[in-house]
């Protein structure tokens, strides 16, 4: 059945309906901020003390039932950041065109990556964000600087698959930073509709 | 050094609308400080923050983004920028686009979160959530200074409970005494001023209630001064409390210009 993404694991995708809610969960959360360095790494490496860097698909070998989504997610995830990592080293070589081709690959990778968004909220907060990124540019090109950030942002979720809401809310800020607009296509409509008066 | 004194509506477009946020925040930048009462953020949390909290637990609830936007329809809101016919269309248009991002494939392989429906559910209702949590974040942070504490008034974190937010109090709950009924009642001359001003416009439900309340303020000072009252003062407390130095920031010029200008004080829109 997972046969037609070219992006996904072996593993089974498939998991279920329904949404996962947590119960009673403050909204203000710990900050939880990206190494600087960590930039457009192609793979994240988790250093243990000066031994061999162990990679972090390599940390979940066995999952169970249940983890399918994870698998997926991580695997999609690999794929974006590999086409993140050649636009922005096409960028540097001066080809604007290559560049743009690698990040349209994208946009299939985030409508599938946000159909593992039962991995949590925060997950989920950060995916539509790196999606609306994409489609608020019209077709216009991503400069350097919004590569790094969409970079840093993919990386983080993979360090992190189940990042805390509140915590993602805090990454969302550098998107919007690089000069990219992270709401969907109508919430400018939504949100004047709902400070409207009442007509009563 | 140019001074603005931000009314609600200036803090709800900068805290809750991509556009109209922009603009509101660049005008922020225009000057050197800028204040806020703490009236304006009970205000947003009582009013604009409650709408989108009590859309984002619709969708929540009913799981679905067409019968979310079906309920809103019924709450007889009308959008203060946009008709109602053109918000219904832009966000139709959103459901098209989002239409196009999810195939029967997708559907084949996730399940039922691929849907169209709950695909667009989940979008916004993680783009309403993010937008507040981080407006509850940045309540404070996007002026110089709040300003005018109310210390009759507990603020209260936002909460989370099985996936809906809980804003918590929207009422005041200290002491019994009013802390803005306290400031007006000091100064006679300006409430006259104002319900002058205020008897003076079309009269409507909020211009009534406000009316009362300056006149309950005026005639009747000794006698408590309930929050539903303070509530009502609205408009009058930013062209009250505006220091005669600054220049009161909203985009609700028609309801603020005629209480400032009575007052002497300057209004200015984004």
């Amino acid at each position: 059945m997972a046969a037609t993404s070219p992006y996904r694991s072996s593993t089974s995708s498939h998991t279920g309906s329904g949404h996962r809610h947590r119960t009673k969960v403050v909204m203000i959360d710990r900050p939880s901020w990206p190494e600087p360095d960590a930039a457009v790494s192609p793979t994240t490496r988790v250093s243990v003390g000066s031994g061999p860097q162990v990679e972090i698909e390599d940390l979940y070998p066995g999952l169970e039932a249940g983890s399918h989504e994870l698998i997926q997610a991580l695997s999609l995830l690999l794929a974006a950041n590999a086409h993140v990592q050649e636009a922005s080293n096409l960028l540097q070589e001066g080809d604007p065109i290559g560049a743009d081709l690698a990040i349209q690959r994208l946009h299939r990778i985030f409508a599938e990556l946000f159909n593992c968004r039962r991995l949590g909220d925060g997950f989920g907060a950060l995916i539509n964000a790196l999606f609306c990124s994409l489609e608020n540019l019209n077709g216009a090109p991503l400069n350097l600087e919004q590569v790094h950030a969409i970079s840093r942002i993919l990386d983080l979720i993979r360090r992190e698959p189940y990042i805390g809401f509140a915590a993602a809310t805090q990454h969302v800020d550098t998107l919007e930073e690089a000069g990219l607009s992270i709401d969907p296509d109508g919430f400018e409509y939504l949100a004047d509709w709902l400070d409207g008066e009442s007509v009563c | 050094m140019a001074k603005a004194f931000v009314e609600t509506t200036v803090l709800t477009d900068a805290l809750l609308k991509p556009e109209a946020g922009r603009a509101a925040r660049a005008a922020l930048r225009k000057y050197d400080v800028t204040e806020l009462p703490a009236y304006a953020i009970k205000e947003f949390k009582a009013g604009p923050l409650k709408n989108v909290v009590w859309f984002h637990n619709k969708l929540v609830t009913t799981s679905s983004f067409a019968r979310a936007i079906g309920a809103l329809q019924k709450m007889s809101l009308s959008p203060k920028r946009y008709t109602t016919a053109t918000a219904l269309e832009a966000l139709r248009e959103a459901a098209r686009k989002t239409g196009s991002m999810t195939t029967s494939e997708m559907v084949r392989d996730y399940g039922p979160v691929a849907s169209q429906d709950a695909v667009l559910t989940d979008r916004f209702r993680l783009a309403i959530k993010t937008t507040v949590s981080r407006a509850w974040r940045r309540r404070k942070s996007l002026v110089s200074a709040v300003v005018y504490p109310l210390p009759c008034y507990q603020e209260v974190d936002l909460t989370e409970e099985s996936g809906q937010l809980i804003l918590g109090n929207l009422r005041c709950n200290g002491p019994a005494e009013c802390e803005m009924a306290q400031r007006l009642k000091k100064d006679q001359g300006s409430l006259v001023a104002m319900k002058a001003a205020v008897d003076a416009l079309p009269q409507n439900a909020e211009n009534h209630r406000r009316s009362q309340a300056l006149r309950h303020l005026i005639r009747t000072p000794k006698r408590e001064f309930p929050d539903k009252m303070c509530r009502a003062l609205g408009d009058a407390v930013f062209a009250f409390l505006a220091p005669s130095d600054s220049t009161i920031l909203t985009t609700n010029v028609r309801d603020i210009e005629p209480l400032a200008k009575a007052l002497g004080k300057p209004v200015e829109r984004p």
